[in-house]
């Protein structure tokens, strides 16, 4: 790659990274992330460990809903593609201020007009308060993502006799999750760091039964049972080629899913498998992501929450959500 | 100002050598000065000034062509809390490391 189109690259990261994130953070993560890149040579550091910083810091950051997860291997994707030089494709953002976040007239029970500022709502669009109430707190969704974490690393190690590297970082994300309305929510998104191996079993009798152990452990916890990305959102033969590196599970270079869990919990799972890489473009990927502590070849899992309540906030859920009772919910604002 | 959820040694790194400049910081100096990756220190930014411990303005644009850098400072309150904090955090630690330690005259 010749320099000028490595800068090209670069920046084609960054954009694409950026534009993954929150629309509250794109535009600044954006421009911060650009200049980061012009400007990282004053201080010795690599734009490249700008660029896949980025990646990481989305991967890292994102809430991990199930959008989102085939958005992160969207990203790997990005990647991979512009590392052969594919131009990416530019991801519009729109500009809406959400200063006010969205606004309706209801009429309330007495025939009465009133103003809903859905900026103030409490939970999260779509997710369905009295789940919110009668599922795991916030505080329980952390106990039970580290113990099913444990678990699942147990059980594959007696399984398979692998060996744990450490997860690029050992955090746990826990912030508040927006409501989709323009406003911040009460619930709390978690992105647990989760856990890797060193190596992947190869065939897919192997991963169909790692994926089996995974779904055992998890349903334990009242999770639903494991589904697979290319499942969940069909593509064509070229596009799971694309996307996965294989037009089959058992030829797939990538292989991704999500176990869901109550009240908006995930475990999402992956094995990468780079014997079944038969153009390069995933080694490629993999070998430059080794620097940012991801292992090239690995089961991959990590536990998530999209909005959990803690316990402390469960009073003002309840009180706060009395203001939107009834009305019907307008239209989310999805990324 | 609300606590950031879990203060981790890359938070108190980052909080470390914000509090040890006189001047705001821009991401990627941070990254350089604490040594952890860009993928780790920009989620602590935006947790911590979610948490209204920091503030962020972009550099003016004429200092030169192109993006802006943006540049971090702890707000008055974020100062004093992450004093606080990491001395919490290394107070911790060495109680962590007391009780890991063998005691005098135990066998080998």
């Amino acid at each position: 790659m010749t320099p000028r189109a490595r800068r090209r690259f670069d920046e084609h990261v960054v954009r694409a990274a950026a534009a993954t994130l929150p629309r509250r953070l794109r535009d600044i993560r954006r421009e911060e992330w650009l200049a980061d890149l012009e400007h990282a040579h004053n201080l010795g550091i690599p734009r490249s460990a700008v660029a896949f910083g980025a990646v990481a810091a989305v991967l890292t950051a994102r809430p991990r809903t199930e959008v989102s997860a085939k958005r992160a291997l969207a990203i790997a994707v990005v990647v991979a593609t512009a590392v052969v030089g594919v131009p990416v494709v530019a991801v519009a953002a729109s500009a809406i201020d959400n200063a006010r976040g969205i606004v309706t007239t209801e009429r309330d029970a007495d025939g009465a007009e009133q103003t809903v500022y859905w900026r103030d709502y409490p939970g999260i669009a779509g997710l369905d308060p009295e789940e919110v109430l009668a599922g795991p707190t916030f505080e329980q969704g952390l106990i039970d993502g580290e113990a099913m974490t444990a678990e699942i690393q147990d059980a594959l190690t007696a399984e398979f006799g692998v060996d744990w590297a450490a997860p690029p970082s050992d955090e746990t994300t826990a912030m508040r999750a927006e409501n989709q309305f323009g406003g911040l929510s009460l619930l709390r998104v978690i992105n647990a760091p989760g856990a890797q191996t060193t190596s992947v079993p190869r065939t897919w009798a192997e991963k169909e039964r790692a994926i089996a152990i995974i779904g055992e452990v998890t349903a334990r916890y009242g999770f639903g049972a494991p589904s697979l990305d290319q499942d969940r959102w069909p593509q064509t033969a070229e596009d799971r080629i694309r996307d996965y590196g294989g037009a089959t599970p058992e030829t797939q270079v990538l292989v991704s899913g999500v176990v869901e869990g109550p009240t908006g919990q995930w475990l999402f799972f992956s094995f990468q498998d780079l014997a079944q890489d038969r153009t390069g473009r995933f080694t490629e990927q993999a070998e430059q992501s080794v620097a940012y502590g991801w292992q090239p070849e690995s089961i991959s899992f990590a536990y998530g929450a999209n909005g959990l309540l803690p316990a402390a906030d469960r009073a003002e859920f309840a009180q706060r959500m009395q203001a939107f009772g009834g009305y019907p919910q307008p239209e989310a604002q999805i990324d | 100002m609300t606590a950031p959820q879990r203060l981790t040694a890359p938070t108190v790194e980052v909080l470390h050598a914000l509090l040890d400049s006189t001047e705001p910081l821009w991401g990627l100096q941070l990254v350089k000065l604490t040594e952890r990756p860009t993928g780790t220190v920009y989620p602590i930014l935006s947790r911590l000034e979610d948490a209204g411990w920091l503030t962020a303005d972009w550099e003016a644009e004429s200092d030169h062509p192109g993006p802006r850098r943006r540049l971090y400072r702890l707000t008055a309150e974020g100062s004093t809390a992450a004093a606080q904090a990491i001395a919490d955090y290394q107070v911790r630690r060495a109680a962590r490391a007391a009780t890991l330690r063998p005691s005098a005259g135990s066998p080998a």
